[in-house]
Parts: structure tokens; C-alpha cells; sequence
């Protein structure tokens, strides 16, 4: 028997190295290859980290990459960062108070209301591109911040998730608040805000990271490089026309670029796992 | 303080008429309890009187004024409810403090009632704590103290010890009427618990299918019941209910026993009430016994006393339960002879089981 589970162990284990390091290894790549010049990237993939890693990260933090076709990478993190917090606050927010609509209000219609924002979950933007460029760029939006938010800022996914936990609330505290002297909106800066703390934080992260990875969007609506976001910015210079990519100083960029989503789920963890398993109030 | 007035009020759901309308007065700083079986529609008019629902008819006024359009804030009530309802990201402090601040109240006087209030629940160590970190009992004190820091006209309760222990409940009941004592604002009290509606209530109301079965004291209730409902409702264990047929000016019962009655009787069949404590195995003194032959069934021993199970004799199948003294001798399966005074019995309408008052009888 003891034998049997060692062996099964160092079976497991060796499963779980393999994949670690099946998922590992393109980051490790990059890693590489930042450290490098341009030539030895190019010419033969070295799989040992080089002496150019200095050189590299302060030509791009310092913008010098530009002459290369990589935007300044300070610029675009901030663009990315600006985006990504104002979609995740806005997505917050809306579906926040669109939960709290459906679920503590008894208004005609209210169940349709409902049904109209779950099926928006078949309308991502990518669906309705065509449209909502139109309506950004009709309202003059085009290469601002509002333009790479707004469209993107309705969350059927957020207001379904606040909807089943507000149904989790009893009635009963509903009715205390009442009686206290609690109107709507009191109950939900005072109650609702404070219960739902886990579970905001859980939708931090995911709408975070879904912010930052944004692509297409960004993509679309941004033809100034100053409003470049890094995911995007990475791919426009890559190809560039009629020069080689520096793949050495696009892996640079796309490490610094991987930092602030990686830092968000680092220090949001705890309350995040907590937030998608804690059922109890 | 205030008194609190309900005319004709009823409440339907959609087509279902839950509340069949209410006449109540209660008058200011009484004690009433709302008592009934579950589903009785007790809930629904607390809930009316606190302003959580609607009143479909009728009129309800606290204090003279009708308060049938306010919110509940601007009745100045305060309800306990059955779970507590306490906030439970807030401390025992911040749930008590939470009604007055919203109210605006100064710090300084919220503190001092918060302070006061836990003196008295025996919070004052737990003011810190969030609910989870209490007990079912302090937990229930918490729901309480958010009340009484209010000092309201009114105080609501929704059957706020039905969750604790029996031990607690007993402790709890009792504290509550101190409470209420000492206070003497208006408290109505919901509760399906007739030992908690009998020690605590000044008037008790019992209702049965949202109809009003009953309003009276705990002495009225128990010994003028008005319904064979509320005989058999109220007092453990409840009352022996038998058939019997009217023939002249002699009723009959279990079989052949009779009795004579001076009076006019509605109809042809009545139903006679006899209370466990009133039956006995023997004569004791004088008086005019009237005397039914039974077959013993079963013996529950309480302790204090012992609860006999006894088949009447006579061919009309019916049960009948007594309560004895632990010391009376009886064996299951013997059969015995219980005797009970003429004047402790209740006549009852077979047909409308309402009782039937002014009518003399006496063993025949
Ligand atoms: N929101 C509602 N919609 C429809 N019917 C309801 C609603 N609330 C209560 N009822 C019905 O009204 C009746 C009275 O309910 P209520 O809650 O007042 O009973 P209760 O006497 O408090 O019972 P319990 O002792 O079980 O608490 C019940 O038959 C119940 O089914
Ligand atoms: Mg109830």
C-alpha cells in the first residue's frame, strides 16, 4: 500500500510539473528573450537569459523604443490602467444598482427588464461592433477614454451574479431597515454595499483582467497612438511595415504590461476566493 | 404610548381574502397577543399595524391617527421579528444604534440609550460583537434592545422566542413581562405558543382562518371559551369535546349519561366541553356530580401530575383525556368511573360550535 502511494504521488506530481511547465514556458520565453539584443532573438531563439535585460526595460520605460514602432510603454500602461479600473468600476456600479432594481423593487414590467439584460450575455461587443461604433463615433468619442469605456460598461454577467445573492438577503432585514427609517437608497449604501464587500471584490478581479485584456475595442477606437493601450499597442508593433519586429523589446513590453493585472489578483486572492465560495452573510 | 385601533380591516393576496375583517381596540399600554394555529393570518396583521403591508380595507389607527397610508417609520413602532433580522455586518452597538441614527439622533444620546439599553438586556460585554459571534438568546436580546432604545409607542413582536430553547423561552417570557411592566408602552405580541399567550398576555385575541375567534383575558379565554375552536386550543391538554343529543330537557351523552338542562337549546344536537383538570376518579365532597364509565387506554406520568387516555364506554367510540394526581391508582386497560361537576362543563352549538350562554344544567 505505501508503496502503491508513493508511487501515485510522484505520478501526480510529475503530471502537475508538466503542466506547470507547458503553461509556464511561454512566459519564460519572453522572459529570455527581453534579455537579449535584437539580433540574437532574431538570428537563433537563445534559451539562456542574456546581458541586454537592463538596456532593454529602460529603452522601452523610457520611450526610446519608439523609433521601433512600440509606443511609449509608460503612456499606454497608464491608457491601459484608465481603461481597465473605469470598465470594472463602471461594470460595478451598473450592475450593482441594476440588481438592487430587480431584486428589492416591485415595478411593472420588472421580470422583462430583467430578461433584457441577461440576453444582452448573447450581445458582447464583438457582436455588435458595427453599431456601437457608430453610436461612439456619431458622439464624437472616438480616441477619448469615455469612447473605450462606455460601450463596455453593461454587465449582464455582474448584475446575474448580484442578483442571486441579493436573493440571499432575507426579506426580514429589508423590513428592520424599514422600520429603522432606512429608505431605498440608504439601505443600499448602508446594508447592501457592506454585504456584498466579498463579492465585489471576486468581480474586481475578473472584470479587471477582462478590462485590461480588452483588444478589438481598443483596437477600433483608438487611431492616436497617445490613447494606445499596451494589448493593443504590442500587436501594432509587431507589424510594423517594412522594418523587423524587436521582439526583444515587444517581450520587455508585454512583461511590464503583464505586471498590473498579475499585482490585482496577487493581493485581491484571499478576498476573491472567498467572495466566489462564501455563501453565508 | 398610544393606543392602537383596527375597523373592519382585511387583507387579500391577489383573489385569496387572508384576513377576514378585524374589529380590535387596544388600548394604551395594554399587553395583547395575537394567538392562532399557523397560516391563521397572526403574521399579517402585525405586519399591517407595523406599515410592511398593505391594508386592503378597513382602517388602522395608532395614537387617533390613521395610519393606513404611512410608512413604517412614520408610525413609530418597533417589531422584533421571529429570525432576528439583526444586520450582520454591523456590531451589537451599531445594530441598536442604527434606528436613531438614521432618525438623526444627536451621538451623545444615542450612546447614552444604547449604554442603558444593554445594561438592561445584559449586553454590555457583547457591544463589540457582530450577531454571528452571539448566541440564539443574545441574538434575541440584540433584536430586543433595537427596539427598546427607540422608546416607540409601539412594540411589535412576531413570535421572538419561538427559535430558542425551551429553558430560554421560559427565562425570555418572563423577562418580557418585566419588561413590559416596567415600560407599560403597547405591546402586541404574535405567538402560536398558547402557554406563552395565556402567561403573557393582559387580552389575547384568537384567530382561526383570519377570523377573529375571540377577544378576551386569559381568565375569559380559559374559562368562557367561545368557540370550541378556542376550547381546544387553548390549554394542554386541550378539552374533552363530546357529542350530545338534546331529548326534552335532558341532554344525552356517552351512551346514557345525562343531564338536565333549564333553558332553551338551539337545536337538536350540542357539543359538551369538560377540561382534563375537572374530570376526577372520585366524588370529592359534595356536589352534583355528573358520572361517565371509560375504559383506561393509556398513561402518560408527568411528574406533577399524570395524564390518563380513556375510551368512553357506551358504544359512541369517543375519547376522552383526564388529568389526575401522580398518587390515583389506575392500571391501562381497567376500567374506571370519572366524575365532574356539573357547573365546570361548556355547551357548545353542534352546528355553529359557538358556545351557548344561560342555559342551567345540572346532573341528571
Ligand atoms: N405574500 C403572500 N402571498 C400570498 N399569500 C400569503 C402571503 N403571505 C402570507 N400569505 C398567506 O396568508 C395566510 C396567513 O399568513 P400569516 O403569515 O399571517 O400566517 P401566521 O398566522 O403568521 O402563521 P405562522 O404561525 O405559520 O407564522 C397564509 O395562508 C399564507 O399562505
Ligand atoms: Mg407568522
Amino acid at each position: 500500500m505505501v508503496r502503491n502511494v508513493t508511487w501515485r504521488t510522484w505520478l501526480m506530481h510529475a503530471v502537475l510539473i508538466f503542466g506547470t511547465v507547458i503553461l509556464a514556458f511561454p512566459i519564460y520565453t519572453a522572459l529570455v528573450a527581453s534579455t537579449h539584443t535584437v539580433r540574437a532573438v532574431i538570428t537563433e531563439m537563445p534559451l539562456w537569459f542574456g546581458s541586454q535585460a537592463w538596456e532593454n526595460y529602460i529603452t522601452v520605460l523610457s520611450g526610446g523604443a519608439s523609433e521601433v514602432g512600440i509606443p511609449p510603454v509608460g503612456i499606454m500602461m497608464f491608457n491601459s490602467v484608465v481603461m481597465a479600473l473605469g470598465i470594472t468600476v463602471g461594470k460595478l456600479s451598473v450592475s450593482l444598482l441594476a440588481a438592487y432594481a430587480v431584486v428589492f423593487f416591485r415595478f411593472p414590467l420588472r421580470r422583462v427588464f430583467f430578461w433584457m439584460i441577461f440576453i444582452t450575455l448573447m450581445l458582447p461587443v464583438e457582436v455588435r461592433i458595427m453599431p456601437t461604433f457608430e453610436v461612439v463615433s456619431d458622439l464624437g468619442m472616438l480616441n477619448s477614454y469615455s469612447g473605450l469605456i462606455l460601450p463596455l460598461i453593461a454587465s449582464a454577467t455582474a448584475t446575474f451574479l448580484f442578483r442571486q445573492f441579493y436573493l440571499t438577503i432575507p426579506d426580514e432585514l429589508f423590513e428592520a431597515a424599514r422600520i429603522d427609517g432606512a429608505g431605498p437608497l440608504r439601505f443600499f449604501w448602508d446594508h447592501i454595499l457592506p454585504l456584498s464587500r466579498t463579492n465585489m471584490a471576486a468581480m474586481f478581479v475578473i472584470l479587471f483582467i477582462y478590462g485590461w485584456n480588452q483588444y478589438l475595442w481598443p483596437l477600433l477606437v483608438t487611431s492616436d497612438e497617445s490613447m494606445y493601450t499596451v494589448v493593443m499597442g504590442l500587436q501594432r508593433s509587431t507589424a510594423m511595415p517594412d522594418a523587423i519586429p524587436h521582439w526583444n523589446l515587444i517581450m520587455s513590453t508585454a512583461l511590464l504590461g503583464l505586471l498590473p493585472p498579475v499585482l490585482v489578483v496577487v493581493f485581491m486572492q484571499r478576498l476573491f476566493v472567498k467572495g466566489l465560495v462564501e455563501t453565508e452573510k | 404610548m398610544a393606543e392602537i385601533k383596527l375597523e373592519e380591516v382585511r387583507k387579500s393576496y391577489g383573489p385569496a381574502e387572508v384576513v377576514h375583517g378585524v374589529d380590535l381596540t387596544i388600548p394604551d399600554g395594554e399587553f395583547l397577543v395575537l394567538v392562532g394555529p399557523s397560516g391563521c393570518g397572526k403574521s399579517t396583521i402585525l405586519r399591517m399595524i407595523a406599515g410592511l403591508e398593505t391594508v386592503t380595507s378597513g382602517r388602522i389607527s395608532i395614537d387617533r391617527r390613521i395610519v393606513n397610508r404611512l410608512e413604517p417609520k412614520d408610525r413609530d413602532i418597533a417589531m422584533v421579528f421571529q429570525n432576528y433580522a439583526l444586520y450582520p455586518h454591523m456590531s451589537v452597538y451599531q445594530n441598536m444604534a442604527y434606528g436613531l441614527k438614521v432618525r438623526g439622533v444627536h451621538k451623545a444620546d444615542i450612546h447614552n440609550r444604547v449604554n442603558e439599553a444593554a445594561v438592561t438586556l445584559g449586553l454590555g460585554e457583547y457591544l463589540d460583537r457582530k450577531p454571528r459571534a452571539l448566541s440564539g438568546g443574545q441574538r434575541q436580546r440584540v433584536a430586543m434592545g433595537r427596539a427598546l432604545v427607540r422608546n416607540p409607542k409601539a412594540f411589535l413582536f412576531d413570535e421572538p422566542l419561538s427559535n430558542l430553547d425551551a429553558k430560554l423561552r421560559n427565562q425570555m417570557r418572563v423577562e418580557l413581562k418585566q419588561l413590559h411592566a416596567r415600560l407599560k408602552n403597547t405591546f402586541v405580541y404574535v405567538t402560536h405558543d398558547q402557554v406563552e399567550a395565556m402567561t403573557l398576555g393582559q387580552r389575547i385575541m384568537v384567530l382561526r382562518d383570519g377570523n377573529v375567534e375571540q377577544v378576551g383575558t386569559p381568565d375569559e379565554i380559559y374559562n368562557q371559551p367561545a368557540s370550541t375552536f378556542v376550547a381546544g386550543f387553548i390549554g394542554a391538554p386541550s378539552m374533552n369535546i363530546l357529542s350530545g343529543s338534546v331529548d326534552g330537557d335532558a341532554i344525552r351523552f356517552a351512551g346514557k349519561a345525562g343531564l338536565v338542562h333549564a333553558g332553551s337549546l338551539p337545536g337538536r344536537e350540542v357539543k359538551i366541553g369538560v377540561r382534563p383538570e375537572h374530570l376526577c376518579l372520585r366524588k370529592e365532597g359534595e356536589g352534583d356530580y355528573c358520572q361517565v364509565r371509560a375504559k383506561v387506554a393509556l398513561i402518560e406520568p408527568l411528574g406533577g401530575d399524570t395524564v390518563v387516555h380513556c375510551r368512553l364506554n357506551g358504544g359512541s367510540d369517543e375519547n376522552i383525556i383526564i388529568r389526575v394526581h401522580p398518587d390515583e391508582k389506575v392500571g391501562e386497560n381497567e376500567t374506571a368511573i370519572l366524575y365532574f361537576k356539573a357547573d365546570t362543563l361548556h355547551l357548545f352549538d353542534a352546528e355553529t360550535q359557538r358556545r351557548i350562554n344561560g342555559v342551567q344544567v345540572c346532573a341528571g
